[in-house]
């Protein structure tokens, strides 16, 4: 019980009881749904995800990002797009979008050689996963897209992609 | 008897002891703010697709009497149609049409888990994607690939952990290898 005192010398007292019961229960909830989702995503800005019946986790796996306007690869903006969400026909070569392609190779480029120290480190132990690509992709965004897009990634060596949902609540 | 008198010291209420809770109180707010600043309250999944050039060959061996299924969907703006050749449809192959609906999806997803049943060491789907269709509408489609909430009208791969009292479950998804065919090298 918290207790204060008032200019008549009166003490007034606060039940802070069910304010603990509440923060308890609050906490339990939060650790509970802190410890069960090990890597944490934050949606970029313009991007509203389908939902999906899928119950698939996300992985550690490098992110493009893809919304109305522009085309992210790790936090970096790459390709920007015209007003009907199209790639500008100067970025397009060969039916992949050219500068996704250069920053892709890198990012693959990359994945290697960390992969290649790990093996290095572990003595050969681990097996080396064809490379992935995960795509965050907002909801309106039409398949023609979405194909210039993987077909980027297929030049760059990226062969299975991941496409990030919302998962629905049931 | 002398008479001195021994103070005692004197609770305000006997038997009584207060307990300050304030720090608690500090303690719980610091961390109700940390977690949720840090809660996730939307819950990702993920659905998995491959490019041509990297498909993986399916558990028949190549040397088998019994043909390889190949199923092949081509998804436009309304319109679903599967293309089924090879293993239990036979090398004339079958084709099925359904409308690109909620329903439409259902029927899809019972013919494929009615595939599946008939040939269960397929694992591979090739899908063709109309260029207009938004990633919401493909995203529709590889859930009924996968697993569909509606209840199945033939009887599909039954997982091994059935309960007597319950439907049976299916135990993954119907064909987890989707293979994008308008990706080619």
């Amino acid at each position: 019980m918290a207790s204060i005192q008032d200019d008549n010398g009166e003490n007034v007292s606060l039940n802070i009881m069910p304010l603990l019961d509440i923060f308890s229960i609050l906490i339990l909830f939060l650790l509970m749904n802190f410890s069960s989702e090990p890597i944490t995503v934050d949606l970029k800005d313009g991007i509203d995800l389908p939902n999906s019946t899928i119950d698939v986790a996300l992985d550690d796996l490098p992110r493009v990002v893809v919304n109305t306007k522009e085309i992210i690869v790790a936090e970096k903006p790459v390709v920007s797009l015209d007003g009907n969400g199209a790639v500008l026909a100067q970025d397009m070569k060969q039916g992949a979008i050219l500068p996704l392609y250069s920053r892709l190779k890198d990012v693959n480029q990359e994945m290697t050689a960390k992969f290649k120290e790990a093996q290095t480190a572990s003595n050969g132990g681990i097996a080396m996963k064809p490379p992935s690509l995960v795509l965050e992709i907002d909801k309106s965004v039409k398949f023609r897209l979405i194909k210039q897009i993987m077909k980027s990634g297929q030049q760059a060596d990226f062969v299975e992609f991941k496409l990030m949902v919302s998962k629905e609540i049931e | 008897m002398s008479g001195r008198k021994k103070k005692k010291h004197m609770n305000s209420s006997p038997g009584l002891m207060d307990l300050n809770v304030m720090p608690f109180v500090d303690i719980f707010s610091l961390l109700c703010t940390f977690l949720l600043f840090t809660a996730v309250f939307i819950s990702i999944g993920m659905h998995t697709v491959q490019v041509p050039f990297l498909a993986p060959s399916s558990g028949v061996p190549p040397n088998s009497a019994k043909p390889e299924l190949n199923l092949k969907l081509r998804v436009d703006t309304s319109q679903l149609r599967l293309e089924a050749s090879g293993g239990s449809v036979g090398r004339a192959g079958q084709n099925f049409e359904f409308p690109y609906t909620d329903p439409g999806l259902v029927d899809l997803y019972n013919k494929l888990a009615e595939l599946k049943g008939a040939n269960p060491e397929e694992e591979k789907i090739t899908v063709s994607i109309d260029d207009d269709l938004t990633y919401e509408s493909i995203i529709k489609v590889f859930d009924s690939i996968r697993i569909s909430k509606a209840p199945l009208t033939v009887p599909g791969p039954k997982s091994t952990d059935i309960e007597s009292d319950k439907q049976p479950k299916l135990a993954g998804s119907l064909f987890p290898k989707v293979i994008l065919g308008d990706i080619t090298p």
